[in-house]
């Protein structure tokens, strides 16, 4: 009975210590830049998540369609089979397995990213900026950009392999505000 | 070769830059409704870069040609009628009009459409305008009325030449050629 007792007490414990944090979806930004004929063309991810919490780690999933380029025609190709095949594919997820420290308020997350039903292991290093607020909610801003191979995701294959109309290297940025509800928060440790 | 137009023929910076433009407009043309009708692919593309890239250097080519009419003469017409060297001058000056609203309209359609461009891989477009879906179909129509408007023109223009070399006989064609 004692041993069950402890155990609850240790879950409780951890609940409570665990801050959940959760992206603001309308103060948050995932940018992604691509060569177009040799010249960066801009693209975004309109509906995407990022869940933080000490159990969890770092949770970060995109909703493909949600993909906008700022030219239709571009927009109708890239949720063909050849690149993002939405229709198989709809969902981005990271998961983070480690989030290491490198300096004041700068993390790697180590974790795995599954794009189009492909899993690649990936580090996403990022900064995270609390906010000085006196409330319950807690806020942080949390920004970073890494770059990303869409060869390795099967992204634009097997017509635009080459990468010389649609480059290869994808760089990926991103603004999120987070706030957690806890009343106690840490940055991810 | 004299440098200079006189009044009876052209000098070669004229001639040169006539035949310089009608090559890349003949190569323009079909290019344009080719890259056009095939699906999305890198020669897509690819052959949208080399029209665009034409496109402006025949842009280029009208303002040099205008710029050098400016400063100097142009051959006088020869003896036609009123009405012929009135329908001439039209043709003419639609011509020069067309070579600069065809690539301006499609300089729009691109940059509304937010593509960047760099012409011949090599030098960076600037973008006129802003993303704009709108717009991006109004030039394209434009561009499309235009080039449609150049084909009849050129029609017209180029058999009114052979008409002046092999039924009158006359010397319009060999002071434009070398």
């Amino acid at each position: 009975m004692m041993k069950y007792l402890v155990l609850i007490a240790y879950f409780f414990c951890q609940l409570t210590s665990a801050d959940q944090w959760q992206s603001d979806h309308s103060l948050s930004e995932l940018a992604y830049s691509v060569n177009f004929e040799q010249l960066p063309i801009k693209g975004q991810f309109k509906d995407f998540a990022v869940n933080y919490s000490h159990q969890q780690q770092l949770r970060v999933v995109v909703d493909i369609t949600s993909a906008d380029m700022g030219n239709s025609d571009i927009n109708e190709a890239i949720r063909e089979f050849d690149w993002f095949n939405i229709k198989q594919h709809s969902q981005a997820i990271f998961l983070s397995e480690t989030i290491e420290a490198v300096s004041e308020g700068a993390f790697i997350a180590r974790g795995t990213l599954q794009l189009k039903g492909i899993t690649k292991p990936v580090s996403v290093p990022f900064n995270w900026q609390l906010s000085d607020s006196p409330e319950l909610t807690q806020h942080a801003s949390m920004s970073g950009a890494l770059t990303l191979n869409r060869s390795d995701f099967s992204i634009g294959s097997p017509e635009w392999a080459s990468g010389d109309q649609i480059g290869l290297d994808v760089s990926v940025s991103f603004k999120v505000k987070m706030s957690s509800t806890a009343s106690i928060s840490n940055a991810p440790e | 070769m004299a440098m200079r137009n006189t009044e009876t023929r052209w000098g070669w910076p004229s001639k040169l830059l006539h035949w310089l433009t009608a090559i890349l407009i003949l190569i323009q043309i079909p290019l344009g409704y080719y890259a056009e009708e095939l699906k999305l692919s890198p020669l897509k593309l690819d052959l949208f870069v080399w029209h665009k890239s034409i496109g402006i250097l025949i842009l280029l080519l009208a303002i040099e040609r205008l710029l050098w009419r400016m400063i100097g003469t142009i051959p006088k017409a020869l003896d036609t009628s009123v009405l012929q060297r009135r329908l001439a001058q039209l043709a003419h000056a639609t011509l020069y009009g067309l070579m600069i609203a065809l690539p301006i309209s499609g300089w729009i359609t691109t940059s509304a459409a937010n593509i960047p461009t760099k012409l011949f891989w090599l030098i960076e477009l600037p973008a006129i305008t802003g993303p704009d879906e709108a717009l991006k179909s109004m030039a394209a129509e434009v561009h499309e009325i235009c080039v449609t408007l150049l084909i009849i023109i050129l029609v017209v223009h180029i058999g009114a030449a052979l008409r002046h070399h092999f039924i009158l006989r006359d010397s319009i064609l060999k002071r434009m050629w070398f």
